[in-house]
């Protein structure tokens, strides 16, 4: 059993760091003055939390995660940063005070959810019934959810993709006048 | 997308039957290519068949160099150290061949046809100093030979001082 | 199959240092061939036939002053080629290269790591290996670099798209994101660049914009724009960029191999890992055959091709392969 419990102290200590490398990030992503780190830092933060989905034996989702947010979002982000040039925002300074009680809300809300949730855990309330099988977090096992059990959410969630990208097309498409700008291929 | 898509691939016909030929390349330090025999390379000083120095420090060939590489100092010559026919010698001849543009404008300024440009071009170094030539390597035969093409094949004139002197 | 986490260890080191043998020949290959083609030598001076060149090379790139811009951010400067070499290594790793053996009284997989999302982890280290491009761009704090990493960055993920959805089809007819699997259904059936010429078109395209390849050279149009993004690159660290672009041709051909000419499987199966490796060479090969004969497109020319042809081939493709797989089953 040696080496199932070397096991679990690999589990443990990558746990650690990916949550610490999460919440440091996170932190790193507001803190810093030059949007360029913060979204650097995002990076860090999405690649951490797929770091954490992997070790919840959900692989498709780190995939996922890394391919679609880190990869393909946070590339459009730095893009259009370096784009806009070395301008540096300054700290936050107070906004609308509506924005404030807004975030304190949140914030509080999130604080009692996760006491709650310790508090459920450690009462014994919240074990597992059903153990995790072999299948779960494949790309078929989650493929098959998508397209029974969330069929509705999967496809509203479609569609409205479908809708922002016809609205980003068509709000781009705007600023060109005439259509024979381009020469032909 | 291509309009002739026919002709594209073509193309790669072409590239790729090039892969069979011998390849055109002449392998330089194995093979030289003969030079033309007016190639500008290497200069020389030159001697009268007396043994005294054709150059006689006038420094018009360092007027005339575009790329003020040439540096002469003149001296007088005396009965005892004679060194040219003329009234004067050149004490100190320096070429600076990392300046050098090989031009050949000196060779044309020379009154007595004393420097020329020889065919020699391997005059790489590995120091800047080495570049500068002094008078007695200009006047020595150059080490470094390099072949030239037969004189007859080409529309090349006598030099006038291998016809006069 | 399980084995021990210690060869798959030896494995990933083997398998490391052979690709950067693989890829320093395939420079010297490259020069060689190009040579050729264009009726010259290529390197010859270095050993018979030039075979050490890739060391010169090597000696000469490590030797040289790494100097960099004073406006430079330093450490992502200096993590930005890192980024690059890193993600173009890693790829590998999930790409099988033989049928596994019985060596002594262990069990070897032909490949490093047999993960079920093996398709998704390549394109997805692909996609973190853009932040080589752009990080370093905009580290060197240079007009050029910055341009250049733009342009790269919107290549690449153009085509990112058009390469993803190329291989949607093999994955229905393998009915798997994992390689192994893909290939065994390969070797049991059909190979699959039959049934899908379309989308291994597609893939050969996008796969050459994306390992920025002539005639899809933008990223570094040596003869018309500056460098790109390694403009203010020198040294070994500009060697870096070099590397994983190589590193990124190798493990697509791998990719390629894999998805559409059943990876290892041949006429004679004990010699598996051969049949890989003469596909692969077959594929870069024909990549430089491709620099030898085609002149660079235009960038306007180039975002056309990836939006308006190969998105929309790909797409179609995609939609019939699913029909016609739920047709037939």
């Amino acid at each position: 059993m040696i080496v199932a419990s070397v096991g679990n102290v690999l589990v443990w200590a990558v746990w650690l760091g990916a949550a610490f490398a999460c919440l440091g990030s996170a932190v790193a992503v507001v803190s810093f003055t030059n949007p360029f780190y913060s979204a650097l830092a995002l990076i860090g933060n999405l690649g951490s939390l797929a770091v954490l989905y992997l070790l919840l034996s959900s692989e498709f989702v780190a995939a996922a995660q890394v391919l679609v947010y880190a990869g393909a979002v946070m590339v459009m982000f730095l893009f259009v940063i370096a784009y806009i040039g070395p301008r540096t925002e300054s700290p936050w300074t107070g906004g609308p005070t509506w924005q404030t009680i807004g975030a304190v809300l949140a914030a509080g809300a999130i604080l009692v959810e996760i006491v709650v949730a310790i508090g459920l855990k450690a009462g014994g309330s919240l074990s597992h019934s059903h153990h995790v099988d072999g299948a779960f977090g494949t790309p078929s096992y989650i493929g098959r959810l998508f397209l029974t059990d969330h069929l509705l959410a999967f496809e509203i969630t479609s569609i409205v993709l479908l809708v922002a990208a016809i609205g980003g097309v068509i709000l781009g498409a705007h600023s060109r006048t005439t259509a024979d700008e381009v020469p032909s291929l | 997308m291509s309009p002739q898509p026919l002709d594209s691939v073509k193309g790669f016909a072409v590239t790729f039957r090039q892969l069979f030929k011998k390849p055109i390349t002449q392998q330089y330090p194995e093979y030289k290519r003969p030079v033309y025999p007016r190639f500008r390379g290497r200069h020389r000083l030159h001697r009268h068949e007396n043994g005294l120095e054709k150059c006689v420090g006038c420094s018009l060939c360092a007027a005339a160099c575009p790329a003020d590489c040439i540096r002469v100092v003149a001296e007088e010559n005396t009965p005892d150290n004679r060194v040219s026919p003329g009234e004067r010698y050149a004490r100190i001849y320096e070429i600076n061949m990392s300046r050098c543009i090989f031009c050949g404008y000196c060779e044309l300024a020379c009154p007595f046809d004393a420097i020329t440009l020889g065919n020699e071009y391997e005059i790489s170094e590995y120091s800047r100093d080495d570049l500068i030539y002094t008078k007695d390597m200009l006047l020595a035969e150059p080490i470094k030979k390099v072949p030239v093409a037969d004189r007859d094949l080409y529309d090349t004139p006598i030099p006038y001082y291998q016809d006069h002197s | 199959m399980r084995e021990p986490w210690w060869i798959s260890l030896i494995k990933a080191g083997v398998i490391v240092n052979l690709i950067m043998l693989a890829f320093a020949y395939t420079t010297w290959l490259e020069r060689k061939l190009l040579g050729r083609m264009q009726n010259r030598f290529g390197p010859n001076r270095a050993g018979p036939y030039g075979l050490l060149q890739p060391f010169a090379d090597l000696i000469k790139l490590v030797r040289k002053e790494s100097f960099f811009p004073v406006a430079a951010r330093h450490p992502l400067y200096i993590a930005a080629p890192i980024i690059s070499m890193f993600t173009a290594l890693a790829a590998f790793a999930v790409i099988p290269f033989g049928a596994g053996w019985q060596i002594w009284h262990y069990h070897v997989n032909g490949e490093i790591a047999n993960v079920s999302i093996a398709l998704i982890l390549i394109f997805a280290l692909g996609s973190i290996g853009v932040y080589g491009a752009i990080i370093g761009g905009w580290a060197s704090q240079s007009k050029f670099s910055l341009l250049g990493s733009m342009r790269t960055c919107a290549q690449l993920v153009s085509y990112e798209v058009s390469l993803a959805l190329s291989v949607l089809g093999v994955v229905l007819m393998g009915q798997s994101l994992n390689l192994v699997d893909i290939v065994n259904k390969q070797g049991a059936t059909i190979w699959f660049f039959i049934p899908q010429l379309a989308g291994l078109l597609v893939f050969f395209f996008a796969m050459i914009a994306e390992t920025s390849r002539p005639p899809f050279d933008l990223p570094e149009a040596d003869t018309e724009l500056v460098a790109g993004y390694h403009t203010e690159y020198g040294g070994m660290r500009w060697g870096l960029f070099q590397t994983a672009e190589y590193i990124n041709l190798i493990t697509l051909s791998a990719l390629a191999v894999t998805l559409f000419f059943a990876g290892w499987h041949g006429p004679y199966a004990p010699l598996g890992p051969l049949w890989f490796l003469l596909k692969v060479f077959i594929f870069v090969s024909v990549f430089i055959w491709i620099r030898a004969s085609v002149p660079r497109l235009r960038y306007d020319q180039l975002m056309r091709f990836g939006w308006k042809i190969l998105l929309p081939v790909a797409t179609i493709n995609a939609v019939v392969t699913a029909l016609l797989v739920v047709w037939i089953s």
